[in-house]
Formats: C-alpha cells, structure tokens, sequence
C-alpha cells in the first residue's frame, strides 16, 4: 500500500506536521500527488543558517545557491494558488553570541525588511492566519523595520503574530481586529506608552511582550485579554495593566518606580519585582495562585493577599541572603495566607527561612510542601529544623528539591533523617540541575 | 458491574469491550446514546480493531484518573506562539507507551489511522499522523519514495525541472 492511497485530507495533515520547507521540497520530488498537496499544507517552516546565507552571497552562484529572500518569494507565488488557511514561519539562524555593538550591514538574513515583506506577503495574505519572523538581531538591530504597519495593511485576517530580534516602528499602524495573539520577543519597539498596541489590537486574548525595549511608561489596556506575560529588561518609569478580563499574569521587571494593576479577575499571578516605590492594586477577588519573588516580599504579600483567597502560593527571594533586609521580606503566613493549600519555598528564601517566615499557630489548609534546598553541604538536623516551622498536622505531601551536585552521603543522610523526623509524610526527593 | 458494548469486526469476530474503553471513540459514544449497544464495524478488520481497542483500553485507564491541572499560563505561552501542530500527551509513561505502539510498519499504521478516522478517535489520528511525518523528516526524495512504496510518476524532463526549481533543497545530494 502507497502513500498515495490515502485520502488527501489525511496527506496534508501529514504534510502540514512535516512543516519545514526543505523536507517539504523533497517530498515534492517523490511524485505528482505529494508535488500539488505539499502547497495545501497548513503550517511551512523556513529556515536559513547562516553557513546557507553565506553560501548564496558568494557573486556567481545564483543558479546553486539562490538567495533565500527568492526562495520564500518564489514559494509564496506557488503557495498563492490554494485557498486553505496557512501558518507560516521564517527564521534566521541565532547569532552565537552578540557582542555589544557589532552590527551586520548585509542583508540577506534581514526578514523585517519592509521591502523583502512586500514582495511576498500581499500573495499569500488572503491564506495567512498564523505569521512568526525570527529575524537575525545583527542585521535588523540598527535599523527600524516598518514590519508591523506593513504586516496590518496586508493581513487584515491574521489570528497570531510573532516577531523576534528586531526594531520596529509603529507609524501608520492600522487596526488588526481579528488579532487574537501577539508575541513579541526580544524587540525594540518605538511606542513608547504601548499606545499603538493598544488602538490597533484591540481584540488580544494572549499577549507575550519578552524583553521589549524602548518603553517608557507603558499601559496595557485590553478589553479583551486573557493571558499576559511580560517581561521588562530595561529601566521604566512606570507600569500599568488594565485587561478587565485577565485570567493570568506573569510580569518579571527589576525596579519600576511605579506599577498598577487594574485586573479584578485574576486567578493566576506570576510577579518577579525587585523593588518598587509604588504598587496600585485593584482589589484581587479571584487570585488563586501567586508566585512572588522579591526582596519587598513582605509588603507586596499583604497587597496581593487582601482577598484571603490565595490557594498556591510560591515565594522567592530576588537577592540573595547576604544582601537582604530581612525585616522588609519577612512574611506573616498564619496572617497573610491563612488558607492556603500547598506552599513552595525557593532557594534564597529556605536558605534564610526562619528569619522571614512568621507562623501563630497552625495553617490548617497545608498539605502540600514543596522547598529548593541549594547548598551542597546537606545538614539533616538544619533541614529537619526548618521543615517542623513549616509541616503541620495537615501536612501530608512534602517534595525536597536538592541540587545534583551534593555528594551522595550527604544526600542520603539527610533523606534518611526527613523521613525519620516525618514518618507521616508522603516524601518525594528530586534532584536538580544547577545551571 | 461496568457496562459492556460489543464491537464486530468486518469479518465477523465480534469483540466485547467496556463502555470507557469503547467511548474513546466519538462515533462509537454517539451510536451508544442512540441505545444501540451492538456495533458493526464492516471498514475494520479483526487484526485492526485488536489494535485500535488496546490503544483505548491504555488511555481510558489514564484518562479517567487526570494528572492535576498544571499552571496554564505556561501552556497559553507556547501555544499562543507556536505554529505546532499536535498536543502533546502530557503524561511521560502514556507517552512511552505510545512510542512503542506506533513501532509498525507502515502499512499497519495506514490501516490503524484510516479505522481510528473513521471512529473518530482523535489523539490516535494525532499519533499515527506525527510518526508518519517524523518518518518523512529529513529524508531525501529516493528514501521517502522508498520507505512509502511511492512511484515516481515525473518524466525525466519533469523531474529535472523540478530539481532545478527546489535546488537549495538538494544542497547535500
């Protein structure tokens, strides 16, 4: 039985699944069949290493060694003819590493240029639903792409958009209402505010803003927006997040003079802040589970904590011991997080936990703990010690992180001590990785 | 006592099964509502149907004691991204198990996805599908034609042509 037997639907599922460009090629040259269904597939990954951009940069090798840009602008004419929804992915290969300042005037890895953009998208934009761009940051860094604006006059109907490693403008920005995902990585972006984000995507359910430069005072404000995750790299004066739907945040930042939450129906809050001078929070009715890591973790506890709904709560110190203030991080759990059900205790925050844990009396919801114990030197009767402020009677589950590189009898020492001092326990030990 | 639905097969083996295990497949729980507990599969041999409920019987079992909600946020930021494809199976153990399961031949494999289309089993469509495409990865056009019995039906002037157009794919050839 050949692979041809099969019903079409069923050879462009699998063909969709094969996605890379070149694979997708080979197949082509197996037999007229695969050659028409290859263009129906619905998701095309293409990807140039930079050993390939090279290669077609040498003068005289055009007909061996086409330029990538033809590649993909020759593919979209042929991927032009069908109808069926495309996801389609282009990525340059990732520098090794970037040394500051060096830049790369060439541009055969530059994606985000409006020209090379114009050629191909406006032949496929009618099949387009999903586009990612992986650009190659030595060649898209010093100059600002005019991607996005382009992007939203062609695309009108994309669902999901992904840019990474570039600097993009946002003049002359037009709504994209079907929008419903934006991604963008490692960015520099000219919208200061995020006003343009705002006005021109307004129906965004999930948004990922990773180390987006360029930012000043931004505001989210998204009617529609349901999972955020935002990563601040640089210094800003201040953030705000207004998403009256927002299920789940995770914001990481380092010290923001101000930050506001204005998010009622969170249920999921991931914050990892250093330190900051002002913190505006809407009352938090719905907040299920919240992972804090900070050096203000006892003042930002009590912000977040207010509505006493807090199941899963993770805490972390962000520096570690011989810098903190212990009094400042110190965090009252009996008072605060009254009825939590599973704890997590991190690193930095078990290595000095008697001095920044207060418990009166008992929590009773407790039955799950999980602690990241990092030092090499196992101590059974120091762990033991920390784990009776913490186990009580409802206790019933502990999971003890310790780091891979402890020598075995010390591990086994203190395992053998955990399971004696706690018989009641059901103990799980995982070893992990230091990076 | 779990209720039992039984399943015959296109050659007439007829094959009793538990109502979990049969409702893996949608068609299948759709008949049932329609109190038909009698099911005829005329489009599935004996030797597939074997195979197809041995596949439901592993993942009723695991379906019906789900791992505990993990935190979605991490889930909604790959997949908001991601141009992928399938879902993976979540479970490290199931997943082995269903590495193993897929070792077939491909003419078994063809046979399995047509009947688990048909019963709209989907995860078993997504399974056999995702081997069959790791199986075409990073193969060259000879070996693809090769291993799925695949006839070149090209003219030579046709062939050529199409390697000249695609020439950046055959760097290696």
């Amino acid at each position: 039985m050949g692979l041809e037997d099969f019903p079409s639907p069923i050879l462009v599922d699998i063909l969709s699944r094969v996605g890379d460009s070149t694979d997708l090629a080979r197949c082509r040259l197996t037999c007229r069949t695969l050659r028409s269904l290859s263009y129906e597939a619905r998701s095309i990954r293409l990807f140039c290493s930079r050993e390939r951009a090279l290669r077609s940069s040498v003068p005289g090798t055009v007909d061996l060694h086409p330029a990538f840009k033809s590649v993909v602008c020759n593919l979209a004419s042929l991927l032009s003819s069908v109808h069926s929804p495309l996801s389609l992915s282009l990525a340059a290969e990732r520098p090794d590493c970037v040394p500051a300042g060096e830049i790369d005037d060439g541009d055969e890895l530059y994606f985000t240029d409006s020209p090379f953009l114009s050629r191909w998208i406006p032949l496929i934009s009618a099949r387009l639903q999903s586009l990612s761009i992986h650009d190659y940051w030595l060649q898209s860094c010093w100059r600002p792409s005019r991607a996005l604006p382009l992007i939203s006059i062609f695309c009108s109907e994309l669902l999901n958009l992904e840019i990474r490693n570039a600097w993009l403008s946002v003049k002359e920005l037009m709504p994209m209402q079907t929008l419903t995902s934006l991604n963008l990585n490692y960015i520099r972006l000219d919208d200061e505010n995020l006003e343009k984000v705002n006005e021109c995507f307004p129906s965004l359910r999930v948004l990922n803003l990773i180390d987006v430069g360029g930012l000043k005072e931004p505001k989210i404000q998204l009617l529609q927006l349901r999972t955020f995750t935002w990563t601040v790299s640089n210094f800003v004066v201040s953030l705000t997040v207004d998403a009256p739907k927002l299920v789940e945040l995770k914001l990481t930042c380092v010290e923001p003079k101000a930050v506001h939450l204005q998010t009622p129906l969170l249920l999921n809050l991931d914050i990892t802040i250093k330190k900051v001078k002002v913190i505006k929070v809407d009352k938090l009715h719905n907040l299920r589970v919240l992972r804090v890591e900070s050096s203000q973790l006892g003042n930002l506890s009590q912000v977040f904590a207010e509505s006493r709904t807090i199941k899963r709560l993770e805490m972390e110190l962000y520096e570690p011991a011989c810098v903190i203030n212990t009094e400042q991080c110190s965090v009252s759990l009996s008072d605060t997080f009254p009825d939590i059900e599973e704890l997590t205790i991190g690193e930095k925050a078990w290595f000095l936990l008697p001095q920044i844990v207060r418990i009166k009396g008992e929590l009773v919801s407790l039955k799950k703990l999980v602690v990241h114990e990092s030092t090499t030197e196992l101590d059974g009767a120091i762990i033991s010690s920390k784990l009776s402020i913490l186990v009580h009677s409802h206790v019933c589950q502990v999971v003890m992180v310790i780091p891979a590189t402890a020598p075995i009898e010390g591990r086994v020492c203190a395992i053998s001590k955990c399971i004696n001092d706690f018989p009641n326990i059901r103990w799980e030990f995982v070893t992990k990785e230091i990076k | 006592m779990a209720k039992m639905i039984k399943l015959v097969s296109g050659d007439g083996a007829e094959f009793e099964v538990e109502e979990e295990v049969a409702f893996q497949s949608k068609i299948i729980k759709d008949i049932v509502a329609d109190a038909d507990d009698v099911i005829p599969l005329p489009t599935v041999s004996s030797k597939v149907l074997i195979q197809v409920i041995e596949y439901c019987r592993k993942h009723a079992a695991v379906n019906s004691f789900p791992l505990s909600p993990s935190s979605s946020a991490a889930a909604a930021a790959s997949s908001s991204s991601s141009i992928s494809y399938s879902k993976p199976v979540s479970d490290p153990a199931l997943r082995a198990w269903d590495n193993e399961f897929v070792k077939l031949n491909n003419s078994s494999l063809f046979d399995i996805v047509i009947a688990a289309n048909y019963l709209d089993i989907e995860e078993l469509v997504d399974l056999v599908l995702e081997t069959v495409a790791d199986r075409i990865k990073g193969k060259q056009a000879q070996e693809i034609r090769r291993q799925f019995n695949i006839e070149n039906d090209f003219t030579p002037e046709e062939e050529e042509a199409l390697r000249r157009e695609n020439s950046w794919a055959f760097q290696n050839n």
